[in-house]
């Protein structure tokens, strides 16, 4: 045992490595083993909310710049990429880049005010104000969005609306966007993020260039959360103000980051996955599945601090450590 | 006399209705560690952020190396070789001591860093190994910052500064707080640090330290400069005495 709580923790990134591996081959696989549409249809709702939630997660749990308009972004681009397919007739493969590109330009024309202040308290209902400005902005330009009516008939990426080729571009994408957050985090400039939510002060003076840093952040956040706003558009082909730009998508990113563990890779997609889930599974329940949301909630804020892989982490951490300290006293 | 490496001149900071720096012009030679003392809420700190970038001046200059660098970012104020430390360590606590110091050695030093290149990652990784090393830390390196007791707090502060290797250092009360053994440590790794060609300018409320190593001394009061010259002088002074140390302190000074 004590050999093996060692080992583990030397070679950590190796593990984290072969584990993800397996992760990633396990969602290829799935299709064959999953013969119903609709447990696809599951899982492609699981990684679009892993991927924005990884996303966000990248901003506010590395970075600890918290921003609560997010959703606007997944929307901006659900919306840019659908209009623009729509009524220009432009390829939604080629759309949907477009929608990233807006949703990173409005990424940086709210990033570049609001974080250049300091304070969490005005980031937090600076960029919420935004989110809120951008929806009643689409719900009332009736003319382009048709308002709270919906877009509807929004062109698929696949003619025949082919479930399992949605899959698969999901698995895509689900891999690019953490591969680029993974590299991201590990780089120097992911270090100048967790010093930055640390202390900004200190980052300051050891050379950082923190507003920099956090509206580069804020920007390749928002070109994620756009792409995955302009999959969604197309693989839905059904957009309302509500439905993709409602602050309650903005509560479930928060919620799954943290029951999953803000600041960690896998916490958000852990958070992503269980919580899509079990929705779905409880979806008997109609309403009042909501009530097993909000208990969920407060259980994981009271009992574990750090959200599920947070917690894991932690004890696994301590333990390995305290062998490894056993060991070193008995020489 | 040598080359000026920091030079204020007649900086003043106001907060509303507080001036808590008044007209204050002092420098700093190179290769020199200089003294700034003072009572409480003298204006110490203030000078020290006016200085290091964190507050901006309200009146007056401040020059580094010749260039007027009043209204510079703090970054880039680092980046020119300006390293700092806080009275109220602010280890980045979620990190370990290592990685640390080993962000001071990523993003102090150049202006143009590719942020996303492992060589660079792993260049500072070893720079960090190397200060720890000659800070005697190394055996804390894989602790958790938000672990560390005080002198060690103090202590990373200062290894973190280093990594970004400046030519100036200003430190914020790095022997306050610490047991008497402590302070001849930490006396002997601020001669040290000197000595690799580092000009320092140090607040400092323990007399003992100040007195062993100062060329020079600034006293401060009521955001005023009171008094400058070698520990000598100052600790002869009698408005100094007065303001700040009183008749037992001086006697414990001279005996330093």
């Amino acid at each position: 045992m004590k050999i093996l709580m060692k080992d583990i923790l030397e070679r950590r990134s190796r593990i984290a490595g072969i584990s993800s591996l397996v992760f990633f081959l396990a969602l290829l696989i799935l299709p064959f083993l999953l013969t119903n549409a609709y447990y696809l249809h599951v899982l492609i709702l699981c990684m679009i909310y892993a991927c924005i939630t990884s996303a966000w997660n990248m901003i506010a749990g590395y970075a600890g710049v918290f921003s609560f308009g997010f959703q606007a972004l997944f929307g901006i681009g659900a919306y840019v990429s659908a209009l623009l397919s729509m009524r220009l007739g432009i390829s939604p493969w080629i759309s949907m880049w477009a929608g990233a590109v807006a949703a990173m330009a409005i990424g940086a024309v709210v990033a570049i005010p609001s974080l250049k202040l300091k304070l969490l308290p005005y980031i937090c209902i600076a960029t919420m104000c935004m989110g809120e400005i951008i929806r009643l902005a689409v719900a009332n330009f009736t003319t382009l969005t048709r308002g709270e009516m919906g877009l509807t008939n929004i062109p698929k990426l696949f003619a025949d609306g082919n479930r399992t080729a949605y899959y698969y571009l999901a698995v895509a994408m689900f891999v690019l966007i953490l591969a680029v957050v993974v590299k991201i985090v590990n780089s120097p400039m992911g270090m100048s993020m967790q010093a930055m939510k640390d202390s900004q002060e200190a980052s300051e003076s050891l050379g950082i260039n923190i507003s920099r840093t956090k509206i580069r952040i804020y920007m390749i956040g928002a070109f994620m959360a756009g792409l995955v706003g302009a999959f969604y558009a197309h693989y839905i082909c059904i957009l309302t103000p509500t439905s993709a730009l409602g602050s309650s998508l903005m509560t479930s990113y928060v919620a799954m980051s943290l029951i999953g563990g803000i600041g960690t890779i896998v916490g958000p997609v852990l958070g992503s996955f269980v919580i899509t889930i079990a929705l779905e599974v409880l979806r008997a329940l109609a309403d009042y599945r909501m009530i097993f949301y909000a208990l969920l909630i407060i259980v994981t804020i009271i009992f574990l601090r750090a959200g599920i892989w947070g917690s894991v982490k932690e004890i696994f951490i301590s333990r390995a450590e305290r062998f490894k300290n056993r060991s070193k006293e008995q020489g | 006399m040598g080359r000026k490496v920091l030079q204020t001149e007649r900086v003043t900071k106001r907060f509303g209705g507080l001036t808590a720096l008044n007209q204050v012009t002092m420098h700093v030679e190179e290769g020199e560690i200089v003294g700034l003392i003072g009572p409480n809420g003298a204006g110490k700190t203030t000078l020290f952020n006016t200085v290091a970038g964190a507050y901006y001046a309200t009146d007056g200059k401040v020059f580094y190396d010749g260039e007027d660098i009043t209204h510079m970012q703090p970054g880039r104020r680092c980046r020119m070789g300006i390293g700092r430390t806080f009275q109220i360590t602010k280890p980045f606590g979620s990190l370990t001591v290592l990685e640390n110091v080993a962000i001071g050695a990523m993003f102090g030093k150049n202006e143009k860093i590719n942020s996303m290149s492992r060589a660079l990652k792993e260049k500072s990784f070893v720079k960090a190994e190397e200060i720890l090393e000659f800070m005697e830390m190394s055996h804390k390196k894989d602790a958790k910052a938000g672990t560390l007791n005080v002198p060690e707090r103090k202590r990373l502060e200062i290894c973190r500064a280093l990594a970004t290797d400046p030519k100036l250092l200003l430190l914020d009360e790095v022997v306050a707080g610490l047991n008497s053994s402590e302070v001849g440590g930490m006396v002997e790794l601020i001669r040290r640090v000197n000595k690799r060609g580092v000009t320092v300018l140090m607040i400092e409320h323990v007399m003992k330290a100040v007195m062993q190593l100062a060329n020079r001394i600034y006293v401060l009061n009521f955001g005023e400069l009171l008094a400058e010259g070698t520990p000598e002088q100052v600790v002869s002074d009698p408005v100094v005495i007065e303001a700040y140390l009183g008749k037992i302190g001086q006697r414990e000074a001279k005996r330093c």
